[in-house]
């Protein structure tokens, strides 16, 4: 039986949470991540873990919140921003899992 | 009178009639504009009109009042039976740099609706996921080119984008853009 596919970041997970956080412009924490993925929270923390470490991620506090987006100050950034961004845009089922989060502004004011 | 029953587009329609017999000329703009083109992709919930010309919304209250909305709020009217809400942001009409100076006149029996062009619909929504990475503006703006193809102008939008991209290169993704702009012309070829 051949083996699963492990994608370009050594699994599909790890590359389905790059897509994430490349695709949430203002950071993305792990249990909105392991949430919009249906994925276990551990999972999801242990490769954010992981990917930080590598450089490849930063995070930030906000407020409570650790946000987190890919590392400016990674050698690669702008290639690699550019390639996730490509990868999610393939990426039907991602994107519609990004849809139901609202990123554009919204009027003070406007009923929701 | 508006039936409970009445979808987003027959308010739209009641709401700018009412508007125009008041003699004020009113642009439905924003996610609404959207659902007119394309109601089977994006429902939105409130319409958003912005005077053309005239008072500022303190002073429209009886036109909504006439087809049975009753002001909330700053500018925000609702209706008893029904779940959308009709709003009055302040104007001109705009998207991006671009002050909105034309727009579609669509006449159904005795009503009028004054709204975005398809053209400008698409602008609307792609400037929420070129400057936000908004996937739902993606989607919708793709979607209303999809069902109003023949009357979406890409190169307009192309140039449009070159505009902005010059007057704010930091506000905006350039991969985005070249990604949008792909399926954009994959839709209207």
């Amino acid at each position: 039986m051949p083996a699963a596919p492990t994608g370009l970041f050594g699994s599909m997970i790890r590359e389905e949470i790059l897509k994430v956080v490349v695709g949430l412009d203002q950071g993305a924490y792990a249990r909105q991540i392991a949430g919009l993925l249906e994925r276990d929270l551990i999972t999801v923390q242990r490769n954010l873990r992981t990917l930080e470490q590598d450089g490849i991620l930063a995070s930030r506090f906000l407020d409570r919140v650790r946000l987190f987006e890919l590392n400016r100050r990674y050698r690669y950034y702008g290639a690699l921003r550019a390639l996730l961004q490509t990868m999610l845009h393939d990426d039907v089922r991602v994107r519609g899992l990004l849809e139901k989060i609202r990123q554009r502004p919204r009027r003070t004011g406007k009923p929701l | 009178m508006l039936s409970p029953d009445a979808t987003l587009i027959d308010v739209a329609f009641a709401v700018c009639t009412a508007l125009d017999h008041a003699g004020e000329r009113a642009l439905l703009v924003g996610g609404s504009a959207a659902t007119f083109y394309a109601p089977d992709a994006y429902q939105s919930s409130d319409c958003d009109f912005i005077l053309a010309l005239g008072p500022d919304a303190r002073d429209v209250t009886s036109s909504p009042e006439s087809v049975g909305f009753h002001r909330v709020g700053e500018g925000i009217f609702r209706h008893a039976d029904l779940i959308y809400t009709v709003e009055f942001p302040k104007g001109p009409a705009q998207i991006g740099i671009d002050y909105i100076v034309t727009h579609a006149t669509v006449h159904r029996g005795d009503e009028i609706l004054h709204v975005y062009t398809p053209t400008d619909v698409v602008r609307d929504r792609l400037i929420h996921f070129w400057a936000w990475g908004d996937y739902n503006g993606l989607r919708v703006a793709l979607d209303v080119a999809t069902a109003r193809r023949s009357e979406v102008n890409y190169e307009e939008i192309v140039a449009w984008t070159d505009r902005e991209f010059h007057a704010a290169p930091a506000a905006y993704d350039r991969v985005r853009r070249e990604l949008f702009l792909a399926d954009l012309r994959k839709i209207l070829d």
